[in-house]
């Protein structure tokens, strides 16, 4: 018994030793080795990695970072609420939009985030037509800002916003709804007092899901940003390609790594059963 | 007597059947009113439309004498309890009952919302639960918040739907009589729905028998137990013998081992098939000569029957059923 035990489990150990530990203790060392002439590591070991982090330059990067994401994380919520609500309460027709909500995930995000790029361009879809109205005279800046960027990670991960928040709001007894407006609650009212406390789990893991890859984004705001909007992200994808500083490019992610599960620790905390 | 809630020809129907199908109830300030009927029959459904959250497709609701179709149930000055309670699972006993008030007396200071939610805790013995939640007491004490919850607002009418069923056998029989006592203290009119006609028949100071969405009889216990009106309602209420074409109660049937000197025309001719014991009588079941199964309540400290002994049972005139109605 003890034996097929260990057999069934093998699998799942290999993958996570050889895929997950290995390559993450490569980076550890990787982060405190010096940079090579031609990419690569080379020694002597060096703390300097993790002190350079701390130049004004990559300090404006990572607060960049974090606050784009949270507010792509708040608009996520604001966006996702009441989406996630309408669906729960949709009787029959839920699994057809909540089908709806996954349908972006069966194409690329690569192909879905250059689809914005043809429609927020100078001579994309959306200025074409308010220049051919004659609403605008010149092409408005659409492309290649810090709203771009968070117009496409707000679109990129509404549906892990709205994915926990249906799932609490679907549990949600109609009686306790009922109850409220018996004891004299408008509907407004029973949303804030009713609806809002008894879904905070499902809140509190969306935004999880939201602003943690929001963190680490690079795609969305190399695309949409381009390039004038630097995320973590980007700053980690530089220095293994451009920059050659791999050493580096592994303290950078080092400490998403670290940033991501002190957040973890501190929702956890609070919220025992997330998740 | 003045009516507190009226129901006129209310009806309700959904796509596919029509749950309430022309209602028409007056109930007295004050009351204990019962609506029984078996489960699907269309109860909670009136109660839904009483409170507001279902919309009639005919008909009125007059609170007071006046409609109260067009408001929204949180402007109805109606209570509800319901089946499972819909306690806040997310607030405290106390907020739990404080949220009524809050929302429905916003000019009150929360010195004065404090008194009335300990006052009503107290009426209900749950001082010292204020700070649990609904998932940190009994059964029976998640009842006793529901009905402080509505009670503290001093409704027109306090609704309840089969309150006890969640209640295990020996605490519903207890519950009830403390919901009869409390309603009296608190002089609250109470639309009680149950599909359990024990009790109907002990908590009621009137009630409403009804069936497939239509109300068959209105009266006290007494009077719907006694005399019922259909046949439906005779059978729902209690064992009924068919005995030449009328409808007996089994107290009220007769039985006898010699053939009764009186009046022979109401006597039948029978076979004992066995007894059943039921603590504070007995039930002998007997065959009657055309083949009718008959069932006799006895006291079986008197006398007692064998299976196979051949009997007689009769009975008064005036102890047959005035069943009337033509309904099923
Ligand atoms: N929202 C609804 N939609 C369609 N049919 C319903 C709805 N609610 C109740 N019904 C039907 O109406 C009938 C009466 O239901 P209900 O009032 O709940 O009965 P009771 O409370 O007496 O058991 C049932 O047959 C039920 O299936
Ligand atoms: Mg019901």
């Amino acid at each position: 018994m003890q034996r097929l035990r260990a057999w069934f489990l093998a699998p799942g150990y290999l993958v996570t030793v050889g895929l997950f530990a290995v390559p993450m203790l490569i980076v550890c060392a990787y982060s405190l080795l010096s940079r090579g002439p031609y990419g690569g590591v080379t020694t002597p070991w060096t703390l300097e990695n993790y002190l350079r982090v701390f130049d004004p330059l990559y300090l404006t990067i990572l607060w960049r970072s974090v606050w784009i994401s949270a507010v792509s994380t708040a608009f996520c919520l604001l966006l996702g609420f009441p989406l996630a609500l309408f669906v729960a309460r949709a009787g029959k027709r839920r699994t057809l939009f909540l089908n709806l909500v996954m349908l972006p995930f069966w194409t690329s995000f690569l192909i879905r985030t250059y689809a914005w790029m043809f429609l927020l361009r100078d001579t994309g879809l959306i200025n074409t037509v308010l220049q051919a109205l004659h609403l605008t005279g010149a092409p408005l800046p659409l492309l290649f800002n810090n709203g771009a960027v968070i117009l496409g990670l707000v679109y990129g991960y509404l549906p892990f916003m709205v994915l926990p928040l249906y799932a609490t709001l679907e549990k949600l007894d109609p009686a306790l709804l009922d109850a409220a407006q018996d004891l004299g609650a408008s509907p407004w009212v029973t949303l804030w007092t009713v609806i809002v406390p008894l879904s905070k789990t499902g809140m509190m893991a969306g935004c999880l899901l939201v602003f943690i890859p929001c963190l680490g984004a690079y795609l969305t705001p190399d695309l949409l940003g381009g390039g004038k909007t630097v995320m973590i992200g980007n700053l980690v994808q530089n220095q293994f390609t451009t920059a050659r500083d791999w050493p580096f490019g592994s303290a950078v992610s080092l400490l998403l790594l670290i940033l991501v599960l002190g957040l973890l620790r501190l929702v956890a905390r609070k919220e025992e059963n997330l998740l | 007597m003045n009516t507190v809630l009226e129901l006129r020809s209310l009806t309700k129907q959904y796509p596919d059947q029509r749950a309430v199908d022309g209602i028409s109830l007056a109930i007295e300030r004050g009351e204990f009113f019962s609506l029984l009927g078996p489960s699907g029959c269309g109860k909670t459904t009136t109660l839904r439309l009483v409170a507001g959250f279902e919309e009639p497709t005919e008909g009125d609701i007059l609170l007071n004498g006046h409609s109260v179709v067009a408001l929204p149930p949180f402007r109805r000055n109606v209570g509800t309890v319901f089946q499972n309670y819909a306690l806040f699972p997310h607030l405290t006993v106390f907020e739990n009952v404080a949220f009524g008030l809050r929302r429905r007396r916003p000019n009150e200071t929360v010195d004065q919302i404090r008194q009335k939610v300990d006052r009503a805790l107290a009426l209900m013995q749950l001082r010292g639960k204020e700070k649990r939640r609904p998932s940190e007491i009994s059964g029976g004490e998640k009842q006793r918040v529901a009905l402080a919850r509505s009670l503290v607002l001093e409704p027109q009418v306090l609704l309840l739907d089969e309150p006890l069923s969640a209640l295990d056998p020996k605490l519903r029989k207890q519950m009830r009589i403390e919901l009869k006592e409390l309603q009296r203290r608190v002089g609250i009119t109470f639309l009680f729905i149950t599909h359990d006609e024990e009790e109907a028949l002990s908590l009621s100071d009137r009630m409403a028998v009804m069936n497939k969405g239509v109300i068959e009889q209105v009266g006290t216990p007494r009077e719907v137990y006694s005399t019922p009106t259909t046949r439906f309602v005779a059978e729902f209420l209690g064992g009924v013998n068919w005995l030449n074409g009328v409808g007996i109660r089994p107290e009220a049937v007769r039985m006898s081992r010699t053939k009764p000197r009186d009046d022979d025309r109401r006597s039948i001719e029978g076979v004992v098939n066995g007894s059943t014991f039921l603590g504070h009588c007995v039930h002998v079941h007997a065959t009657l000569a055309s083949g009718i199964p008959c069932v006799v309540e006895i006291d079986d400290r008197m006398t007692s029957f064998s299976p196979g002994e051949a009997i007689h049972v009769w009975w008064h005139p005036a102890d047959e059923l005035p069943i009337t109605g033509t309904r099923q």
